[in-house]
């Protein structure tokens, strides 16, 4: 890195905002085309009723919850990198945590969608929300998902000005080396920034607050979602092991999208430089370790179920290894717990292309956990009498694939219009400037 | 220093008093009868012109016609009725003129034509509740709620307007005031009036 | 939404009339508050008022249900003017009040979309145009005047001043020619208790008075007969706490829903019936224990050892049985339902009545204290001559009423081709049915419930039809049609010389006046013989000759069984969406037909379930679906009648084959009646893509639903009941026997059943709102020994609530919307099946997970202990749902129509919900309303019993009670702590307000 000097990094990170090239226009254009098409599937769904979707008794919720409950994880790890990090003062994460963050916000502003698109009667979603009315009516706050609403809410929010906040010195940084409009935007977002001693100092006592609110969002946020599940009675949805369970699956499947992320960016914008295999062996590390901890829930899971001897318990966790739907449980041990093994050697760590294919793995194999969980537990409850396996119809398919369709479209305006590394902290990191150095 | 501790008391002070008149005035509204807690008088819809220009004015008004006389099943029945045609016939076989008028009136005139016709009378619904809303006059009237409570001062109008939104609140507003009341005990169970 | 039956034009505009005051439709949840204040609509008044009829006070009237020969009383439930609901007539002797699926969905025949709206001329290229009603009459009387030839006049089968007035007309036509076809006739009945008593009649079948009953294929909890009648009788012997050995035996290769409620199910060979019987009351006279004679028969030729090998059963099982038929006294033994009507179906009830009298039961189970009248039939082997008389041309003119000959007889009969040949053919259905198809002038009749009529049931008991409402279409009674014609023929004898039917009824029931109008609220005269006169056999049967039923078709094919449709009957239900949608109550199929085969032949022959097959007789083809059902015999084919209807009118009925109608023309020989088991069959894949929708559908256990051991529908040796065996001995019945095994095995705690569920609930569970019960907490009690499965409760429970029928599709996709199921589970310990039913609602648990999961509250615990439902407020997580144990909460996929005049139907006390909201059973919340708005009004409290919901109202078996639980002198209260009490899955500490009372199965030893 010593070949790096703070002009160079400005360079560099500033050429990411030029113009668009041709590639990025037709990536953004197939994109909004997935996104139309999800969208076209939620206007039929809410036309015609839920029945669009291929829902019914006894599995009730399916690929919407699904995809509520991955992305909501996927956010975590931008929360964990930015946040948690951060506060240890790891600086391999200076690198990354950009990225992270707007895809923590991206994710998370996903992820907010789907509560609504599973209502029955989505135009009364405002119901859910504590405000005052001339019912006299308030949202039962006994409900999980009424938490939910709150957690969900609050991570939006702190989420998105941590990222903001981040974001300024950035802004200005680009505001001198823009020009015309983007020169305006630019100026307006960086609310005046100019680098005075006097904004760093508040600007990071500020900073180390917003991380340190930040930083119980990530163990808080996923436990909420937990108990949606932990708080019902079903079979294979009532257990204690449910929040940490939830958490590590969440940081580990954030890591997976991270990295899923990072590889092709550090490609196309070539900032090998910059992405060093430090940043991805550290992040393997990560992976490796909550892959594990997934791995210790799971088996718990079993082993409870068969330590209880309660017969529901038994028999939905039979059959979700070997039930109907058990290839979809194999595909989830597969990539959660064995393929994320291979991150033990550092060779693998550090070969780029092969975390990135692992990372996919992870990013399915999460996929899966979740499915696996909401689906198959439903199909086999209590009364045999209604045990039914669920397909899924068009409509459930297409919105889960516009919602990827909704986070690319953000984040490929992201890394054209913003900063996506963070210009001043990748400074951090270098050697200050010494007189001489601009003639050497 | 001493500024600060200054609009610390003066907030203080501010909200102590607030929250004291906040409470007399809770106090203040307390109606003495629970169940008839006024009669409601500004209009909440537009009067809307009916087939026959039938006045309440006149019947309920000035004559002082009792409305059970044309309501027969407001205490009979959960739905309160629109008096059949014949009902208005019982007088209007013999009354043609409007008093003072010399000639028969053109609306009585109306009114008979739809009876020999044996056609209903197309009345406009003003009192509109919600279909999955189940109201029982037949309850209420017995309870001793006063027809204006709900529908105003009925005797008073040429044109029948509403005067209340019939909106959940506003019953709930009720049977919230009438929870104890020894007399008629509103219930404020969901069910009893959501169908 | 996709399914087909939802995309129907809307046929009809609401009638002038029926412009009532503006509550006329119930309310959509969806609409709710959308826009306030809501669009101006029109509140109309009547004119003049009818009398009696108060907008919003629901109006009674008492009539006759006409969907089988049974004759059932009905009150028929009015709202502003049109009938919402059917409930059986409490004092009517037959059914006290109880009414049948098939009964109470007369309504949907009301106001089936598909009726004949106006009378219809047929054109010249085939179609059928409108015509008014003075040219259809003129038509008609231009016709009879100068007819091309003799009339013949088919009808159904009549058994009160209908038939006296058709003969009369026919008679005035100068014809005797008036045949009576009736496909479910019972003619070998008839005739085999001619042969035995000397009497052509329906004697009196007492289940409650007999120890053992032995059916040979008599379904007399479905079709056979008097099903309400008997499902009550049984029950009080069979049913309830009664700790008498009463006991069902069932002789059938086809487990019926009879079959699935007896203690023992005997897989005879089909048609072997006779033998069966016979060989029984040899064992029992051979041994000395006969009671009765045996009508001068030598049943030594009938020894089991003899015909064990035909009847396909071993004879040490026949002689047990025997055994226990005499030592359970007084045995009642009945044959003659329609999947035993063989060729030789009358010798099976002569047989049935040597068993019964050797058994003891003559006098007491069966005596002909009173008779049930079917009035006079035609026997379709007699029908043949008739069908000639038209081919030969000697018929001009064909009258046809009630009857549907050209799908309900054999095709081979050939009456579609016979008709061709009538140069004008008049039809009087009410529904565009086969023949009326054929026909070239409709004259429709007013469906039952619009007109006025009479009907016999017993001896003594005439019940009275008067119409419920104005007629919903432009129809008229065919009565005043035929007494218009003979006036304007100028042919008015003896009873055509009244200006009216009425007037005729009138006059037949003793002119106007106080007996008349008594009888009009009555809903008829009820004079019941309660005497049962001795009775023995007639000598002289030794004549009879008793054998097997021969089969025709391919010798090396499949004998084939044909049963009557407990849903369908005779092919009437077929057009009827809520009998389409009710689970067959065995198989569970729904919106189908099928043939039932053994899973072994079926995978021996390489099938799997919903595979289309075509089944081949000498007669035609039938293609149907294919369905693995265990009881059945392994090397029998069993299908249903009632589907395959073919006319284009019917927008729900044209489904599977028509049995009917694909069976050769071969007849009982004694009787005449129609052999339903006649031939042997071969079956070969269509390799046709098909799908059968059925409830019970877990992938698990293919549909052959098994509990896993989860103690769902629980039983309990009656040895244990009566204390002659200790409970533990009981424990040895197979899985999901007693109680859940899982609770006694270490580390699972289940909760007692508690026994005072309200206060110790409260100690238990402070938050399981029991402590907060102002007033009252409803409960229900179900007693699965009384319960047969019949599915009555489920009509009257969609009925009552306005659930939707979703169709077949959405139905295989697990999205049936009915409140109450009943969950049909098999058992089989020691080679034995054995049958449970189980209807499961909402069970309104005390401490529900639905309630708490809620973010709206629009589901919520209510102060009476109800687990109450605010449509309105719902807004579709379908959380409580996923949290439901008993997963009885069933979801708006669709907004679902009901296609006018169907929603006619719609009881304006219960929202109709819209696509989006949660729904289930309240416990008639709406009936609680009603009944605490009464008690209030006389200033008392609701008294017991008082207040019943839809489902208990009907049951015929009584095996439903609700009540007040806070009240210690109710009867829901004696019941709850029940020795034979228990909750589903009470191990999840839910506090369910539904107490299951524990099946009794009978093993008596010998």
């Amino acid at each position: 890195m010593s070949t790096l000097t703070y002009k160079k990094v400005n360079e560099d990170f500033l050429s990411l905002l030029r113009n668009p090239t041709k590639a990025w226009y037709i990536l953004f254009a197939l994109d909004l085309l997935v996104l139309a098409f999800g969208a076209a599937c939620w206007i039929y769904q809410i036309q015609t009723g839920m029945g669009a979707a291929g829902k019914m008794r006894p599995v009730m919720w399916a690929l919407y919850i699904t995809d509520f409950v991955f992305w909501v994880g996927i956010g975590h790890a931008g929360t964990l990198i930015s946040a948690v990090l951060f506060l240890f003062r790891s600086r391999f994460r200076n690198a990354i945590y950009r990225t992270a963050e707007g895809m923590t916000v991206f994710a998370v502003m996903t992820a907010g969608l789907f509560p609504l698109i599973h209502l029955g009667r989505v135009w009364f979603f405002y119901w859910l929300l504590p405000y005052p009315n001339q019912r006299g009516l308030w949202p039962n706050f006994r409900s999980p998902l009424e938490w939910d609403v709150f957690a969900v809410s609050t991570y939006l929010t702190i989420s998105s000005v941590f990222f903001f906040v981040g974001l300024i010195p950035d802004l200005a940084v680009a505001r001198e080396n823009a020009v015309g409009l983007r020169k305006k935007i630019y100026t307006l977002a960086s609310l005046g920034w100019r680098g005075t001693d006097r904004q760093w100092k508040h600007y990071n006592s500020a900073y180390i607050y917003f991380a340190a609110l930040a930083t119980p969002l990530v163990f808080s946020v996923h436990s909420v979602v937990s108990w949606d599940f932990a708080m019902s009675v079903n079979p294979g949805w009532h257990g204690t092991i449910f929040a940490p369970y939830f958490v590590a699956g969440a940081i580990f499947s954030g890591i997976g999208m991270v990295i899923t992320l990072m590889v092709p960016m550090r490609k196309i914008f070539g900032l090998e430089k910059y992405l060093t295999d430090w940043h991805f062996d550290s992040m393997g590390k990560i992976l490796l370790f909550t892959s594990l901890i997934v791995t210790y829930a799971y088996a718990t899971e079993m082993f409870m179920a068969w330590y209880s001897g309660n017969i529901f318990e038994k028999s939905v966790f039979w059959d979700r290894a070997f039930g109907p739907v058990g290839w979809a449980y194999w595909i989830m041990v597969l990539c959660n717990c064995l393929i994320p093994l291979l991150c033990i050697k550092k060779s693998m760590r550090t070969n780029v292309w092969g975390m990135f294919i692992i990372s996919i793995f992870v990013n399915i194999g999460m996929w899966f956990e979740r499915f696996v969980i909401i689906v198959q537990s439903l199909s086999h409850n209590f009364d045999p009498w209604v045990w039914r396996m669920y397909q899924p119809t068009l409509v459930d398919v297409g919105v889960s694939i516009g919602s990827f369709a909704w986070f690319g479209m953000f984040f490929l305006l992201f890394i054209k219009f913003l900063p996506a590394m963070a210009i001043v902290e990748m400074k951090e990191i270098l050697p200050a400037p010494r007189k001489n150095a601009s003639a050497a | 220093m001493t500024r600060t501790r200054f609009v610390l008391l003066l907030g203080f002070a501010l909200t102590v008093g607030g929250l004291f008149f906040a409470a007399s005035s809770l106090q203040a509204a307390k109606p003495t009868d629970t169940l008839n807690p006024g009669i409601p008088t500004k209009p909440t819809g537009p009067a809307i012109e009916q087939p026959i220009a039938y006045s309440h004015e006149l019947h309920a008004g000035k004559l002082g016609m009792d409305c059970g006389y044309c309501h027969t099943n407001v205490a009979k029945s959960g739905i309160a009725n629109i008096p059949n045609v014949s009902t208005c016939m019982g007088c209007h076989t013999y009354v043609k003129k409007a008093s003072g008028q010399k000639e028969p009136s053109a609306e009585i005139a109306k009114l008979t034509k739809y009876y020999e016709d044996g056609v209903s009378i197309p009345w406009v619904n003003i009192h509109q509740l919600p279909d999955h809303a189940n109201f029982n006059h037949k309850r209420h009237v017995k309870a001793g709620v006063a027809c204006q409570t709900c529908h105003g001062p009925v005797e008073t109008m040429p044109v029948v307007y509403p005067v209340v939104k019939l909106q959940m609140g506003f019953c709930v507003d009720c049977h919230k005031a009438n929870r104890e009341n020894v007399k008629a005990p509103a219930s404020l169970d969901c069910v009893v009036c959501h169908k | 939404m996709s399914d087909d039956i939802h995309e129907q034009p809307l046929p009809l505009k609401r009638r002038e009339f029926l412009k009532l005051v503006g509550v006329a439709t119930a309310a959509t949840a969806g609409a709710g508050c959308l826009e306030f204040p809501p669009p101006n609509e029109l509140i109309q008044p009547y004119v003049t008022a009818p009398e009696n009829i108060i907008p919003g006070v629901a109006t009674y009237y008492a009539s006759t249900c006409r969907e089988c020969p049974a004759a059932c009383g009905l009150h028929v439930k009015t709202r502003e003017g049109r009938a919402i609901k059917l409930e059986g007539n409490p004092s009517h002797p037959v059914n006290l009040g109880s009414l049948c699926a098939r009964g109470q969905s007369a309504l949907q025949g009301l106001y089936n979309p598909d009726r004949h709206a106006h009378p219809k001329q047929r054109q010249a290229d085939g179609s059928f145009k409108e015509i008014t009603w003075e040219e259809a009459e003129a038509l008609l009387v231009e016709k009879l005047a100068a007819p091309a030839g003799a009339v013949q006049f088919w009808t159904g089968q009549e058994t009160g001043t209908r038939a006296a007035l058709y003969d009369a007309f026919i008679g005035a036509l100068g014809s005797a020619d008036r045949i009576v076809h009736e496909p479910f006739a019972w003619e070998a009945l008839r005739e085999g208790n001619r042969l035995a008593f000397g009497r052509a009649e329906i004697p009196t079948y007492d289940f409650a008075a007999a120890g053992s009953v032995f059916t040979l294929g008599a379904d007399f909890l479905e079709t056979w007969l008097s099903p309400v009648e008997y499902a009550r009788t049984f029950a009080t012997r069979h049913g309830g706490s009664t700790t008498d050995a009463g006991r069902l035996v069932a002789f059938e290769s086809r487990l019926s829903l009879t079959g699935s409620n007896a203690d023992e199910w005997v897989a005879i060979k089909p048609g072997t019936e006779a033998l069966a019987a016979l060989a029984m009351a040899q064992v029992i006279v051979a041994e000395g224990l006969a009671k009765g004679s045996t009508g001068g028969l030598d049943l030594t030729p009938y020894a089991p050892a003899n015909v064990a090998e035909q009847v396909g059963v071993p004879a040490e099982v026949l002689v047990r049985l025997a055994r226990e038929f005499a030592a359970n006294g007084p045995g009642l033994a009945i044959a003659g339902g329609v999947q035993a009507q063989s060729a030789r179906a009358t010798h099976a009830v002569v047989a049935a009545n040597v068993l019964t009298s050797v058994g003891g039961g003559l006098g007491s189970a069966l005596h002909f204290g009173r008779t049930l009248d079917l009035g006079r039939t035609h026997a379709p082997r007699d029908l043949a001559p008739a069908i000639e008389r038209m081919n030969g041309g000697g018929v001009g003119v064909l009258l046809v009423h009630g009857t549907n000959p050209a799908y309900s007889l054999p095709g081979a009969l050939g009456f579609a081709a016979a008709a061709g040949k009538v140069p004008f053919k008049v039809s009087f259905s009410i529904d565009p049915d086969e023949t009326a198809q054929l026909c070239d002038l409709i004259l429709p009749d007013h469906h039952p419930l619009e007109s006025w009529g009479d009907a016999q049931a017993w001896t003594g008991v005439r019940s009275l039809l008067q119409p419920a409402m104005r007629p919903v279409f432009k129809t008229k009674s065919t009565p005043d049609v035929l007494l218009a014609a003979a006036k304007t023929l100028g042919r008015t004898p003896g009873l055509l010389a009244a200006a009216t039917w009425r007037d005729v009824l009138t006059a037949a029931w003793g002119g106007p006046g106080a007996a008349w109008d008594a009888a009009l609220a009555a809903g008829g005269s009820f004079a019941v013989a309660s005497a049962a006169p001795a009775l023995a056999l007639s000598g002289g049967l030794a004549g009879v000759g008793f054998s097997v039923a021969e089969l025709g078709g391919d010798a090396a094919g499949t004998p084939l069984v044909v049963y009557a449709s407990p849903n369908m009957y005779d092919g009437r239900g077929a057009n009827k969406p809520w009998l389409q949608e009710l689970p067959d109550p065995v198989t569970k199929v729904v919106w189908d037909h099928w043939v039932e085969i053994h899973p072994d032949t079926m995978t021996k022959l390489g099938l799997k379930r919903g595979d289309h097959v075509a089944l081949k007789t000498p007669a035609g083809t039938l293609e149907t679906a294919a369905y693995d059902y265990i009881g059945i015999r392994p090397d029998v084919f069993a299908v249903a009648t009632g589907q395959g209807h073919t006319a284009d009118g019917g927008r729900y009925w044209k489904r599977g084959g028509n049995v009917a109608g694909f069976l050769p023309a071969t007849y009982d020989d004694a009787s005449g009646g129609l052999a339903y088991v006649a031939v042997k069959t071969t079956l070969a894949k269509t390799g046709k893509k098909y799908k059968l929708a059925y409830l019970g559908g877990d992938p698990y256990t293919g549909g052959q639903s098994r509990q896993m051991g989860r103690g769902i529908a629980q039983a309990i040796p009656l040895t244990v009941v009566t204390g002659k065996a200790d409970a533990h001995g009981a424990a040895a019945h197979g899985e999901g026997g007693h109680g859940d095994p899982a609770m006694h095995k270490p580390g699972f705690v289940g909760s007692p059943v508690p026994a005072d569920p309200i206060a110790s609930a409260a100690k238990e569970a402070p938050n399981s709102a029991y402590a907060l019960h102002a007033k009252h907490k409803w409960g229900m009690v179900v007693d699965l020994n009384s319960c047969n499965g019949c599915q009555a409760c489920v009509i009257a429970c969609s009925a009552e609530n306005n659930v939707a029928f979703v169709g077949k599709e959405q139905v295989d996709k697990g999205r049936e919307m009915m409140w109450l199921r009943i969950e049909r589970f098999y058992e089989e310990h020691d080679g034995k099946l054995e049958v449970r039913h189980v209807p499961v609602m909402c069970q309104h648990c005390g401490a529900a997970p639905c309630e708490s999961v809620c973010p709206v509250y629009a589901t919520y615990h209510n102060p009476e202990g109800l687990n109450a439902m605010i449509y309105n407020r719902c807004v579709g997580t379908r959380y409580c749902s996923n949290n439901c144990p008993y997963k009885v909460r069933a979801f708006n996929w669709f907004h679902y129509d009901f296609p006018a005049p169907l929603n006619w139907q719609l009881n304006p006390d219960v929202t109709v919900r819209d696509k989006g909201v949660m729904e289930k059973c309240t416990f008639c919340v709406q009936r609680i309303r009603d009944a605490k708005d009464h008690a209030k009004d006389e200033a008392r409290n609701v008294r017991d019993g008082e207040m019943v919901t839809a489902c208990q109202q009907t049951c015929p078996a009584q095996a439903i009670v609700f009540g007040d639980l806070m009240d210690s002198e109710s009867r829901v209260r004696q019941l709850v702590d029940h020795d034979r009490g228990y909750k589903i899955f009470e191990e999840i500490n839910t506090y369910p307000a539904v107490t299951y009372l524990k099946k009794v199965t009978r093993d008596v030893p010998v």
